[in-house]
């Protein structure tokens, strides 16, 4: 069986064929099964959230392949990339990417608003999330009035409401203390249990005892550390 | 329904800018509108006479503007002094459509209707001995006998009091007949003047009389309208213009050239305000409402990436600005529509082609930036349109 993302050769640079070109992944090869749990560390600016960006599809490649579930994302439309992400991606971001004037409800509700899912039942979806994640107790209130650790589960309960495949999480802890750390990676793994691919991305060394694959990004080519 | 959540939710807090907006584009469109209906009634008169109008014509009154008052007034009135007149009255020969059917129509005095009784088409026909009217309120003022005339195989049969009512497109002059009694059918008729050249009579000067009035709005006659007095060739329309009593017309008659001079020299000495006006609206608007909409569209890229992450599409995303921007821009302009109504600023101030020129450049000023936003967005990296806003 083939694996979930394959990933042959790809390189990507800022600012192509300008002065300032910033090479930030260089003929990286990786393959990813389903339901690994993997850790991608390296210094600041060394590619890790690009590489993660690529993976969703936000960004093209200037070279190689990205096969995703046996389909080449290099070769689709970026409608079909944003369907994809709408089906088979969950984001988790350092800033936790909220609305703040929107309720948790609301922002939790966001994935499926582009989706076919009816109007009367992404409600219903979003508060159970929310009930597993323990926080619906927060569904009326208005983001920029929560804590950091309550942000970032409410940007959890945004990845998971629409049932991806994958929860992509760039610094997921890089906004958190370290109690809210704890709890966010217990949750990544609890996830991960129940069949889920989490590929995070970080610079915390302290965070990836969780991880079954960490690869260590250096200057846009990756080293594996732990396999 | 989404889509109208996604708009709502792009809306600021109790639609407090967007009310700001159209209140903005709102005044912007009525003294817009009123500062360039001058210059583009100029304009479509000058277009109007180079397609059409005959050289060998005399114009009688507002050849270009008139006031509030001058609306209701009898555009034939001025004629009614000229004994020659009341022997013509009206010539028209025209082809449209009466009671459904494809005709020939000519409309003339009771006498015209004897001398070319062999010409017209069978069927019922109407015509006034006072003219055709340009519009229901025209009618109030004059009281003229109207008559309906049956024609079947070259026999007339007249009948009295059906009321006839005319309007024009903006291409031709073009009226609409009513023609009936309780229950009018309505029927266009488009004047001709080549045939009218053709078959004047011999006792008049005049071919037609022709009221002119480029808005077509029967309850309201529009700043661009007047009467047309066509000529027979070989009539010079100077001399009879001079001919005539100068008490009688108030000097209100004049020729295709001075109708052209009069306007220009009413745009250049009246309109100096107008066309200073347009302009500082045109760069105020430019900067303010086009700056606006830029800000705000620049101020909307965080959540353009996070509805990104979430799957949203680019051409969705488009969509929602660009609807957002339709509807404040379509209730401003009805805003200003139903207030254009209310509000008269200045002299001749109403044109619906004036009107449709400001609406446009509104438009254009509210989406240019937009979709300038949206297209230099592609050439931002995700990071950068996901963290513009921090």
């Amino acid at each position: 069986m083939s694996a979930l993302i394959q990933l042959r050769d790809l390189s990507f640079s800022y600012n192509k064929g300008k002065n300032n070109q910033v090479d930030a992944v260089r003929h990286l090869s990786l393959e990813i099964e389903k339901g690994d749990f993997v850790g991608i560390v390296g210094v600041s600016g060394s590619g890790k959230s690009t590489l993660l960006y690529l993976l969703a599809g936000l960004l093209e490649p200037d070279c190689g392949e990205y096969i995703y579930d046996d389909k080449n994302i290099t070769k689709i439309s970026e409608s079909r990339k944003a369907a994809l992400r709408n089906s088979d991606f969950g984001f988790i971001l350092q800033d936790f990417g909220l609305e703040g004037d929107r309720t948790a409800l609301e922002n939790v509700c966001l994935p499926l608003v582009f989706s076919k899912c009816r109007w009367g039942k992404m409600k219903k979806k979003a508060r159970a999330v929310m009930e597993r994640l323990k926080i619906d107790d927060l569904c009326g209130k208005k983001v920029n009035e929560l804590s950091g650790g309550q942000c970032q589960r409410i940007a959890i309960a945004r990845a998971l409401v629409h049932e991806p495949q994958v929860i992509l999480a760039d610094e997921p802890t890089g906004a958190l203390d370290s109690e809210n750390k704890k709890i966010l990676m217990n949750l990544l793994s609890e996830l991960n249990r129940d069949g889920i691919t989490v590929i995070l991305v970080t610079h915390d060394v302290s965070i990836l005892s969780e991880c079954n694959k960490v690869y260590k990004l250096n200057d846009g080519e990756i080293e594996t550390v732990k396999k | 329904m989404k889509t109208l959540y996604l708009i709502y939710k792009s809306c600021s807090k109790h639609f407090a800018k967007e009310i700001f907006l159209i209140l903005q584009i709102t005044t912007v469109i009525i003294l817009l509108n009123t500062a360039i209906t001058p210059f583009v009634n100029n304009f479509r008169l000058e277009r109007a006479v180079l397609k059409g109008i005959p050289e060998n014509a005399v114009y009688c009154s507002r050849p270009t503007f008139y006031y509030e008052g001058e609306k209701n007034e009898d555009p034939f009135k001025i004629f009614n002094a000229d004994t020659r007149v009341e022997n013509v009255c009206m010539t028209y020969y025209t082809s449209g459509e009466v009671n459904g059917l494809k005709a020939d129509i000519l409309l003339y005095s009771k006498g015209v209707f004897d001398n070319f009784s062999s010409v017209l088409k069978n069927g019922h026909w109407t015509y006034d001995t006072s003219g055709i009217y340009l519009n229901e309120a025209l009618q109030k003022y004059t009281s003229g006998k109207r008559v309906s005339v049956d024609v079947s195989d070259g026999t007339l049969a007249f009948s009295d009091e059906y009321s006839i009512s005319g309007t024009t497109n903006k291409e031709d002059i073009v009226y609409r007949i009513d023609v009936g009694g309780s229950a009018p059918e309505i029927s266009q008729i488009a004047v001709n003047f080549e045939y009218i050249r053709n078959i004047s009579t011999a006792h008049t000067p005049f071919l037609a009389i022709i009221p002119f009035d480029f808005d077509g709005r029967p309850d309201l006659l529009s700043s661009l309208g007047g009467s047309v007095l066509v000529l027979k060739s070989g009539v010079d329309p100077n001399e009879y213009v001079s001919d005539l009593s100068e008490k009688s017309y108030s000097g209100q008659l004049c020729l295709l050239s001075e109708l052209r001079e009069n306007s220009r020299h009413r745009i250049e000495e009246t309109y100096k305000f107008d066309s200073l006006l347009a302009v500082l609206l045109a760069v105020s608007a430019v900067f303010g409402i086009s700056g606006y909409t830029y800000l705000k569209t620049k101020s909307l890229q965080k959540q353009m990436g996070i509805y990104k992450i979430c799957g949203c599409k680019n051409t969705a995303y488009a969509k929602i600005i660009l609807l957002t921007n339709l509807i404040l821009v379509t209730v401003s302009s009805l805003a200003a529509f139903l207030l254009r109504n209310i509000i008269s600023l200045g002299e001749g101030n109403d044109s619906a082609a004036s009107f449709l020129i400001s609406i446009t450049f509104i438009v254009f000023i509210c989406l240019a930036p937009i979709i300038i936003t949206l297209s230099s967005v592609k050439r931002l990296t995700f990071s950068e349109l996901l963290y513009f806003g921090d």
